[in-house]
């Protein structure tokens, strides 16, 4: 049994990401996990949002980093309800926050195709560990 | 005509690769650790990237300073040779230089 469990592990990991779509609940989840936030902020018109989504979030090695280090939350710019520091003038943008709702680094404006974003993504891992090492 | 045509693609070609160094140059020394060449670009902004590069990249190898990999090739004859390029190449294309592929409301660039 617990062989099974090892072995599907990495499966488990890369699965299709559980996207939250509300703030607070993606706050009192981060704070429950002690992770950071990921913010996909998107539009009903935004073009580039849906290549992001079907051209980026599909793929097994963001979804793994994502669902291994971030607690995914999606917000439309105009319908969800959200504090205004994550107002964004573009959309697809995407904003890191601690479990706190506090923007730890810089967000990531627009498409960026897989390789790229998972190097933003890894940027966004190592300066939370960061962050987090000196806020303890 | 024929003479402006071909210092008009002699033009082009200097800056064309002028621009290319740059990129090889950091394809080079810093996509194993930064990614992408445009994605390292557009960790910065344009002034961020000139005042890094100020006075022989002072400000780059302070940032570096916790990595020995790093701290390595910014002293190398190689980067001292094609500092000028990548640091063109970083700014052309910076965070608020580089083509954003998004929508702003009015249109999807």
């Amino acid at each position: 049994m617990k062989k099974i469990l090892l072995l599907s592990l990495p499966l488990l990991l890369s699965a299709r990401i559980e996207w939250l779509n509300s703030y607070t609940e993606a706050i009192k989840k981060a704070q429950t996990a002690n992770r950071p936030i990921l913010v996909f902020i998107e539009s009903e018109y935004c073009s580039w949002c849906k290549k992001m989504k079907r051209e980026v979030f599909t793929k097994t090695e963001i979804q793994r980093i994502i669902n291994g280090n971030f607690i995914p939350l999606k917000l439309d710019k105009d319908r969800s309800s959200y504090p205004k520091e994550l107002s964004v003038k573009l959309v697809p943008t995407t904003i890191f926050l601690t479990p706190e709702g506090k923007k730890f680094t810089r967000s990531v404006l627009g498409y960026w195709e897989p390789k790229s974003y998972g190097s933003f993504l890894s940027d966004a891992i190592r300066r939370y560990k960061k962050f987090s090492s000196k806020v303890q | 005509m024929k003479k402006i045509a071909l210092l008009f693609i002699t033009i082009v070609s200097i800056g064309y690769s002028y621009s290319a160094k740059g990129m090889v140059t950091y394809k080079k020394l810093c996509y194993s650790c930064h990614g992408p060449a445009f994605k390292g670009a557009a960790m910065m902004e344009s002034h961020e990237w000139r005042s890094l590069f100020a006075n022989k990249a002072t400000g780059l190898k302070a940032l570096h300073e916790n990595s020995q990999k790093a701290i390595e090739r910014l002293n190398s004859s190689y980067f001292n040779r094609r500092a000028q390029a990548l640091e063109n190449f970083l700014i052309n294309n910076a965070r608020d230089k580089g083509i954003v592929r998004g929508c702003d409301g009015l249109n999807c660039g």
